[in-house]
Protein backbone atom coordinates (compact mmCIF):
# COMPACT_ATOMS: atom_id res chain seq x y z
CA UNK A 1 0.00 0.00 0.00
CA UNK A 2 1.44 3.62 -0.91
CA UNK A 3 2.69 5.50 2.20
CA UNK A 4 0.41 8.67 2.28
CA UNK A 5 2.11 9.41 5.97
CA UNK A 6 1.58 8.81 9.52
CA UNK A 7 -1.94 9.84 9.82
CA UNK A 8 -2.70 6.98 7.31
CA UNK A 9 -0.43 4.08 8.86
CA UNK A 10 -2.53 1.40 11.07
CA UNK A 11 -2.62 2.01 14.61
CA UNK A 12 -0.88 -1.77 14.51
CA UNK A 13 -1.72 -5.09 16.51
CA UNK A 14 -5.38 -4.24 17.93
CA UNK A 15 -5.13 -7.27 21.07
CA UNK A 16 -2.11 -6.04 24.07
CA UNK A 17 0.91 -6.78 23.53
CA UNK A 18 1.69 -6.45 27.26
CA UNK A 19 -0.76 -9.48 27.85
CA UNK A 20 1.31 -11.88 25.13
CA UNK A 21 4.53 -10.78 27.03
CA UNK A 22 3.45 -11.69 30.58
CA UNK A 23 2.08 -14.34 28.80
CA UNK A 24 5.25 -15.42 27.48
CA UNK A 25 7.08 -14.73 30.55
CA UNK A 26 4.73 -16.82 32.82
CA UNK A 27 5.03 -20.05 30.79
CA UNK A 28 8.69 -19.55 30.98
CA UNK A 29 8.80 -19.46 34.47
CA UNK A 30 6.77 -22.14 34.83
CA UNK A 31 9.18 -24.16 32.66
CA UNK A 32 12.15 -23.13 34.76
CA UNK A 33 10.00 -24.57 37.57
CA UNK A 34 9.30 -27.46 35.82
CA UNK A 35 13.24 -28.34 35.51
CA UNK A 36 13.75 -27.10 38.90
CA UNK A 37 11.54 -29.84 40.06
CA UNK A 38 13.29 -32.31 37.42
CA UNK A 39 17.03 -31.78 38.66
CA UNK A 40 16.27 -31.08 42.44
CA UNK A 41 13.70 -33.79 43.24
CA UNK A 42 13.08 -34.23 46.56
CA UNK A 43 11.42 -30.88 46.38
CA UNK A 44 8.22 -29.81 48.80
CA UNK A 45 4.94 -30.75 47.99
CA UNK A 46 4.10 -27.18 48.37
CA UNK A 47 6.63 -26.40 45.39
CA UNK A 48 5.55 -29.36 43.43
CA UNK A 49 1.89 -27.84 43.37
CA UNK A 50 2.76 -24.70 42.56
CA UNK A 51 5.21 -25.69 39.26
CA UNK A 52 2.55 -28.47 38.23
CA UNK A 53 -0.45 -27.02 38.37
CA UNK A 54 -1.01 -23.04 39.83
CA UNK A 55 1.96 -21.48 37.30
CA UNK A 56 0.96 -23.63 34.54
CA UNK A 57 -2.37 -22.81 34.90
CA UNK A 58 -2.17 -19.31 34.97
CA UNK A 59 0.14 -19.27 31.77
CA UNK A 60 -2.36 -21.09 29.90
CA UNK A 61 -5.51 -19.40 31.03
CA UNK A 62 -3.81 -16.38 29.90
CA UNK A 63 -2.23 -17.57 26.79
CA UNK A 64 -6.17 -18.50 26.11
CA UNK A 65 -7.05 -15.04 26.38
CA UNK A 66 -4.35 -13.94 23.90
CA UNK A 67 -4.66 -16.32 21.45
CA UNK A 68 -8.71 -15.57 21.89
CA UNK A 69 -8.14 -11.65 21.17
CA UNK A 70 -5.23 -12.41 18.55
CA UNK A 71 -7.38 -14.64 16.71
CA UNK A 72 -9.76 -11.69 16.22
CA UNK A 73 -7.51 -10.24 13.72
CA UNK A 74 -7.57 -11.35 9.94
CA UNK A 75 -3.66 -11.45 9.43
CA UNK A 76 -4.29 -14.77 11.95
CA UNK A 77 -7.60 -15.89 9.69
CA UNK A 78 -5.83 -16.38 6.50
CA UNK A 79 -2.75 -18.23 8.13
CA UNK A 80 -5.13 -21.26 7.39
CA UNK A 81 -4.54 -21.85 3.45
CA UNK A 82 -8.26 -21.66 2.57
CA UNK A 83 -8.56 -18.09 3.60
CA UNK A 84 -5.54 -16.80 1.76
CA UNK A 85 -7.96 -16.60 -1.46
CA UNK A 86 -10.49 -14.64 0.34
CA UNK A 87 -7.57 -11.60 1.76
CA UNK A 88 -6.41 -11.92 -2.38
CA UNK A 89 -9.62 -10.81 -3.47
CA UNK A 90 -9.60 -7.72 -1.21
CA UNK A 91 -8.98 -5.21 -3.82
CA UNK A 92 -10.95 -1.91 -4.92
CA UNK A 93 -11.94 -3.47 -8.12
CA UNK A 94 -13.79 -6.57 -6.46
CA UNK A 95 -17.52 -5.85 -6.08
CA UNK A 96 -18.44 -8.19 -3.55
CA UNK A 97 -19.70 -7.32 -0.22
CA UNK A 98 -16.65 -8.13 1.58
CA UNK A 99 -14.01 -6.25 -0.53
CA UNK A 100 -16.73 -3.55 -0.88
CA UNK A 101 -16.60 -2.73 3.41
CA UNK A 102 -13.07 -3.52 3.60
CA UNK A 103 -11.72 -1.19 0.96
CA UNK A 104 -13.69 1.55 1.62
CA UNK A 105 -13.24 1.34 5.46
CA UNK A 106 -16.80 -0.04 6.73
CA UNK A 107 -15.01 -2.54 8.85
CA UNK A 108 -11.55 -2.42 10.61
CA UNK A 109 -9.26 -4.02 7.93
CA UNK A 110 -7.47 -5.85 10.86
CA UNK A 111 -10.29 -7.68 12.10
CA UNK A 112 -12.63 -7.72 9.27
CA UNK A 113 -13.34 -11.04 8.83
CA UNK A 114 -14.10 -11.00 12.54
CA UNK A 115 -16.23 -8.24 12.56
CA UNK A 116 -18.80 -9.69 10.33
CA UNK A 117 -18.26 -13.61 10.86
CA UNK A 118 -18.91 -12.90 14.95
CA UNK A 119 -22.13 -12.41 15.08
CA UNK A 120 -23.45 -9.45 17.29
CA UNK A 121 -22.83 -8.79 21.36
CA UNK A 122 -21.65 -11.59 23.32
CA UNK A 123 -23.45 -14.45 22.22
CA UNK A 124 -21.94 -13.71 18.31
CA UNK A 125 -18.68 -13.43 20.28
CA UNK A 126 -18.96 -17.03 22.14
CA UNK A 127 -20.11 -18.80 19.12
CA UNK A 128 -17.25 -17.23 16.86
CA UNK A 129 -14.82 -18.81 19.31
CA UNK A 130 -16.48 -21.81 19.04
CA UNK A 131 -17.06 -21.84 15.46
CA UNK A 132 -13.27 -20.82 15.24
CA UNK A 133 -11.98 -24.61 17.62
CA UNK A 134 -14.45 -26.14 14.54
CA UNK A 135 -12.73 -24.48 11.82
CA UNK A 136 -9.34 -25.60 13.22
CA UNK A 137 -10.53 -28.72 13.74
CA UNK A 138 -12.01 -29.10 10.19
CA UNK A 139 -7.84 -27.00 8.90
CA UNK A 140 -6.31 -29.77 11.26
CA UNK A 141 -7.82 -32.71 9.32
CA UNK A 142 -8.74 -31.91 6.38
CA UNK A 143 -11.97 -32.78 6.20
CA UNK A 144 -13.85 -29.19 5.04
CA UNK A 145 -15.52 -28.99 1.66
CA UNK A 146 -15.00 -26.97 -1.68
CA UNK A 147 -16.03 -24.33 -2.44
CA UNK A 148 -16.11 -22.64 1.21
CA UNK A 149 -20.15 -22.36 2.36
CA UNK A 150 -21.44 -20.53 5.57
CA UNK A 151 -21.95 -23.09 8.10
CA UNK A 152 -25.41 -21.95 9.39
CA UNK A 153 -27.35 -18.67 8.84
CA UNK A 154 -25.46 -15.74 8.61
CA UNK A 155 -26.53 -13.44 11.83
CA UNK A 156 -28.11 -10.26 10.39
CA UNK A 157 -27.46 -8.25 12.97
CA UNK A 158 -24.05 -8.34 12.04
CA UNK A 159 -25.06 -6.01 8.78
CA UNK A 160 -27.77 -4.65 11.41
CA UNK A 161 -25.69 -3.15 14.03
CA UNK A 162 -24.74 -0.74 11.58
CA UNK A 163 -26.68 -0.17 8.91
CA UNK A 164 -30.15 -0.35 10.68
CA UNK A 165 -30.46 3.51 11.90
CA UNK A 166 -28.21 4.61 8.49
CA UNK A 167 -30.42 6.63 6.38
CA UNK A 168 -29.29 4.88 2.87
CA UNK A 169 -30.78 1.98 4.37
CA UNK A 170 -33.86 3.18 6.08
CA UNK A 171 -35.11 5.21 2.72
CA UNK A 172 -34.81 2.07 0.69
CA UNK A 173 -38.27 1.34 0.07
CA UNK A 174 -37.41 -2.98 -0.79
CA UNK A 175 -36.24 -2.83 3.40
CA UNK A 176 -39.38 -1.21 4.42
CA UNK A 177 -41.65 -3.73 2.54
CA UNK A 178 -42.92 -6.20 5.45
CA UNK A 179 -42.74 -9.06 3.69
CA UNK A 180 -39.08 -9.17 2.83
CA UNK A 181 -38.49 -7.87 6.47
CA UNK A 182 -40.18 -11.23 7.81
CA UNK A 183 -38.16 -12.89 5.11
CA UNK A 184 -34.73 -11.62 6.24
CA UNK A 185 -35.16 -12.00 9.66
CA UNK A 186 -36.65 -15.65 9.50
CA UNK A 187 -33.69 -16.10 7.46
CA UNK A 188 -35.70 -17.54 4.38
CA UNK A 189 -33.59 -14.55 2.32
CA UNK A 190 -30.47 -12.83 2.50
CA UNK A 191 -29.23 -9.94 2.22
CA UNK A 192 -26.84 -11.23 -0.33
CA UNK A 193 -27.34 -13.18 -3.75
CA UNK A 194 -30.47 -11.55 -4.11
CA UNK A 195 -30.05 -7.89 -3.77
CA UNK A 196 -26.79 -7.32 -3.01
CA UNK A 197 -23.29 -9.26 -4.54
CA UNK A 198 -22.24 -12.42 -2.72
CA UNK A 199 -20.46 -11.49 0.18
CA UNK A 200 -16.69 -13.29 -0.97
CA UNK A 201 -16.34 -13.65 -4.89
CA UNK A 202 -17.00 -16.96 -6.03
CA UNK A 203 -13.19 -17.96 -7.29
CA UNK A 204 -11.91 -17.15 -3.65
CA UNK A 205 -13.81 -19.85 -2.23
CA UNK A 206 -12.00 -22.88 -3.55
CA UNK A 207 -9.43 -22.44 -1.37
CA UNK A 208 -6.89 -22.14 -4.37
CA UNK A 209 -8.02 -24.93 -6.09
CA UNK A 210 -9.44 -24.69 -9.27
CA UNK A 211 -13.21 -26.21 -9.92
CA UNK B 1 4.94 -40.50 38.22
CA UNK B 2 6.08 -37.06 39.02
CA UNK B 3 8.83 -36.68 37.27
CA UNK B 4 5.78 -37.60 34.21
CA UNK B 5 3.70 -35.50 35.08
CA UNK B 6 6.32 -33.02 34.95
CA UNK B 7 8.07 -33.43 31.94
CA UNK B 8 3.84 -33.23 30.61
CA UNK B 9 3.63 -30.53 31.53
CA UNK B 10 7.02 -28.61 30.07
CA UNK B 11 5.65 -29.97 26.83
CA UNK B 12 2.05 -28.39 27.34
CA UNK B 13 3.73 -25.38 28.11
CA UNK B 14 6.32 -24.99 25.26
CA UNK B 15 3.01 -25.00 23.47
CA UNK B 16 1.97 -22.34 24.68
CA UNK B 17 5.46 -20.36 24.46
CA UNK B 18 5.47 -21.62 21.16
CA UNK B 19 1.42 -19.92 20.42
CA UNK B 20 2.48 -16.70 22.29
CA UNK B 21 5.76 -16.13 20.19
CA UNK B 22 3.85 -16.83 16.78
CA UNK B 23 0.39 -17.00 16.64
CA UNK B 24 -0.87 -18.37 13.66
CA UNK B 25 -2.95 -21.16 12.60
CA UNK B 26 -0.53 -24.00 13.05
CA UNK B 27 0.27 -22.84 16.68
CA UNK B 28 -3.11 -22.08 17.74
CA UNK B 29 -4.26 -25.85 16.64
CA UNK B 30 -0.83 -27.18 18.76
CA UNK B 31 -1.54 -25.31 21.99
CA UNK B 32 -5.53 -26.05 21.70
CA UNK B 33 -5.28 -29.57 20.93
CA UNK B 34 -2.07 -30.96 22.11
CA UNK B 35 -0.96 -28.21 24.30
CA UNK B 36 -4.23 -28.52 26.54
CA UNK B 37 -4.07 -32.09 26.95
CA UNK B 38 -0.85 -32.11 27.73
CA UNK B 39 -1.38 -29.93 30.49
CA UNK B 40 -4.69 -31.54 31.38
CA UNK B 41 -2.49 -35.14 31.75
CA UNK B 42 0.02 -33.64 33.93
CA UNK B 43 -1.94 -31.91 36.17
CA UNK B 44 -4.32 -35.28 36.64
CA UNK B 45 -1.35 -37.41 37.02
CA UNK B 46 0.37 -35.29 39.98
CA UNK B 47 -3.16 -35.57 41.33
CA UNK B 48 -3.52 -39.03 41.23
CA UNK B 49 -0.10 -38.81 42.64
CA UNK B 50 -1.54 -37.09 45.63
CA UNK B 51 -4.47 -39.23 45.85
CA UNK B 52 -3.86 -43.13 44.99
CA UNK B 53 -3.95 -45.43 47.85
CA UNK B 54 -0.15 -46.11 49.22
CA UNK B 55 0.89 -48.99 48.45
CA UNK B 56 4.28 -50.47 50.67
CA UNK B 57 6.41 -53.53 49.27
CA UNK B 58 6.35 -56.07 52.47
CA UNK B 59 9.97 -54.77 53.86
CA UNK B 60 8.33 -51.38 53.65
CA UNK B 61 5.56 -52.50 55.82
CA UNK B 62 7.57 -54.67 57.95
CA UNK B 63 10.01 -51.44 58.47
CA UNK B 64 7.32 -49.41 58.97
CA UNK B 65 5.18 -50.97 61.77
CA UNK B 66 9.17 -51.56 63.58
CA UNK B 67 10.06 -47.90 63.11
CA UNK B 68 8.29 -45.40 61.13
CA UNK B 69 4.79 -45.33 62.10
CA UNK B 70 4.51 -41.62 63.26
CA UNK B 71 5.48 -40.99 59.65
CA UNK B 72 2.41 -40.68 56.92
CA UNK B 73 2.86 -43.82 54.65
CA UNK B 74 2.65 -41.36 52.11
CA UNK B 75 6.01 -39.76 53.24
CA UNK B 76 7.60 -42.78 54.48
CA UNK B 77 7.30 -44.26 50.57
CA UNK B 78 9.31 -41.10 49.92
CA UNK B 79 11.37 -41.64 52.76
CA UNK B 80 12.44 -45.06 51.84
CA UNK B 81 12.60 -44.54 48.31
CA UNK B 82 15.90 -42.24 49.37
CA UNK B 83 17.58 -45.32 50.60
CA UNK B 84 18.90 -48.36 49.37
CA UNK B 85 17.93 -51.69 50.68
CA UNK B 86 21.15 -54.12 51.90
CA UNK B 87 21.83 -57.59 53.40
CA UNK B 88 25.45 -58.52 55.55
CA UNK B 89 25.90 -62.17 56.34
CA UNK B 90 26.55 -62.98 60.07
CA UNK B 91 29.88 -62.11 60.97
CA UNK B 92 30.10 -59.54 58.08
CA UNK B 93 30.85 -55.89 59.26
CA UNK B 94 29.09 -53.15 58.35
CA UNK B 95 30.70 -50.03 60.19
CA UNK B 96 34.35 -50.03 60.14
CA UNK B 97 35.83 -47.87 63.44
CA UNK B 98 37.25 -44.34 62.12
CA UNK B 99 35.02 -45.23 58.94
CA UNK B 100 33.72 -40.66 58.04
CA UNK B 101 29.80 -42.34 57.87
CA UNK B 102 27.56 -40.71 54.93
CA UNK B 103 24.54 -43.16 55.99
CA UNK B 104 21.81 -43.69 58.70
CA UNK B 105 21.24 -47.67 58.78
CA UNK B 106 18.13 -49.01 59.94
CA UNK B 107 17.99 -52.69 60.58
CA UNK B 108 14.99 -54.89 59.20
CA UNK B 109 15.79 -57.84 60.73
CA UNK B 110 18.71 -59.68 62.08
CA UNK B 111 21.43 -58.39 65.07
CA UNK B 112 24.19 -56.00 65.19
CA UNK B 113 26.93 -56.21 67.84
CA UNK B 114 28.61 -52.91 68.40
CA UNK B 115 32.61 -53.34 69.80
CA UNK B 116 35.07 -50.89 70.31
CA UNK B 117 38.22 -52.65 70.62
CA UNK B 118 37.50 -56.27 71.00
CA UNK B 119 34.95 -55.45 73.55
CA UNK B 120 31.19 -55.81 72.87
CA UNK B 121 29.46 -52.47 73.95
CA UNK B 122 26.28 -53.63 73.32
CA UNK B 123 23.74 -54.77 70.10
CA UNK B 124 21.41 -53.29 68.13
CA UNK B 125 18.22 -55.79 66.65
CA UNK B 126 15.13 -54.90 64.25
CA UNK B 127 13.76 -51.64 64.06
CA UNK B 128 16.69 -49.90 65.28
CA UNK B 129 18.90 -47.05 64.09
CA UNK B 130 22.98 -47.09 63.76
CA UNK B 131 24.91 -44.65 63.10
CA UNK B 132 23.09 -41.41 64.14
CA UNK B 133 24.72 -40.05 66.98
CA UNK B 134 27.82 -40.61 65.26
CA UNK B 135 26.50 -38.85 62.32
CA UNK B 136 24.93 -36.41 65.10
CA UNK B 137 28.03 -35.85 66.73
CA UNK B 138 30.13 -35.05 63.50
CA UNK B 139 33.22 -37.62 64.50
CA UNK B 140 33.86 -40.91 63.21
CA UNK B 141 32.83 -44.29 63.61
CA UNK B 142 34.26 -44.84 67.15
CA UNK B 143 33.89 -48.59 67.19
CA UNK B 144 32.79 -51.48 64.64
CA UNK B 145 29.54 -53.08 63.70
CA UNK B 146 29.03 -56.66 63.04
CA UNK B 147 26.14 -58.55 62.28
CA UNK B 148 25.85 -61.68 64.41
CA UNK B 149 23.12 -63.13 62.89
CA UNK B 150 22.13 -62.45 58.60
CA UNK B 151 20.90 -59.05 58.66
CA UNK B 152 18.42 -56.76 56.20
CA UNK B 153 18.74 -52.97 56.62
CA UNK B 154 17.76 -49.54 54.90
CA UNK B 155 20.83 -47.40 54.02
CA UNK B 156 20.02 -43.82 54.00
CA UNK B 157 22.33 -41.73 52.76
CA UNK B 158 22.42 -38.30 54.65
CA UNK B 159 23.00 -36.11 51.79
CA UNK B 160 19.60 -36.95 50.57
CA UNK B 161 17.49 -37.20 53.74
CA UNK B 162 18.68 -34.28 55.19
CA UNK B 163 17.11 -31.77 52.25
CA UNK B 164 14.14 -33.91 52.09
CA UNK B 165 13.59 -33.65 55.77
CA UNK B 166 14.59 -29.90 55.60
CA UNK B 167 11.49 -29.45 52.88
CA UNK B 168 8.95 -31.86 54.55
CA UNK B 169 7.94 -30.24 58.28
CA UNK B 170 5.71 -33.05 59.33
CA UNK B 171 8.05 -35.56 58.54
CA UNK B 172 11.05 -33.90 60.11
CA UNK B 173 8.85 -34.02 63.34
CA UNK B 174 7.79 -37.66 63.41
CA UNK B 175 11.65 -38.36 62.42
CA UNK B 176 12.97 -36.60 65.12
CA UNK B 177 10.35 -38.53 66.99
CA UNK B 178 11.97 -42.13 65.92
CA UNK B 179 15.40 -40.96 66.07
CA UNK B 180 14.50 -39.24 69.89
CA UNK B 181 13.14 -42.98 70.75
CA UNK B 182 15.90 -44.91 69.52
CA UNK B 183 18.41 -43.04 71.06
CA UNK B 184 16.29 -43.29 74.87
CA UNK B 185 15.95 -46.96 74.24
CA UNK B 186 20.15 -47.34 73.68
CA UNK B 187 20.31 -45.26 76.89
CA UNK B 188 17.90 -46.89 78.75
CA UNK B 189 19.88 -50.07 77.67
CA UNK B 190 23.72 -48.45 78.73
CA UNK B 191 22.84 -47.47 81.99
CA UNK B 192 21.02 -51.12 82.55
CA UNK B 193 24.24 -52.76 81.66
CA UNK B 194 26.18 -50.38 83.86
CA UNK B 195 27.39 -51.20 87.36
CA UNK B 196 25.77 -48.23 88.80
CA UNK B 197 22.29 -49.52 87.34
CA UNK B 198 19.55 -47.10 86.02
CA UNK B 199 20.06 -43.55 87.13
CA UNK B 200 16.64 -40.79 86.53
Amino acid sequence: MEDLGPLFAHPGDLSDPTLGTIAAILAVVALGLCVWVLVRRPVTDALLAVSLVTVPLVAFALSDMVLLERSKETEFCVTCHVMTPLLETVTPEDKALAPLHITQGAVPTAQSCYTCHSGYGVHGNMRAKLAGVRHMLLELTGTYDLPLTLHGDFDLKSCLACHAEGLAFRSQPAHAAPEIQQALLSHQMGCTGTCHPAAHPPQALTGGVSQ
Amino acid sequence: MIRTATILVMLGLGTALLVMLDSNADTAMLFTFVGHPLLGAGIALYVWSLVRPVRMTPLEKALYDLSFSDLRPRDFVRFVALGQWCSARAGETIVHRGEELSEVLVLLSGEVELEVDGERIGTAGAGELMGASVILSGEPAWGNARAISDCRYLALPMADVQPWVEQNPAARVALQATVSRDLAEKLRRLTQRSPAGPTD
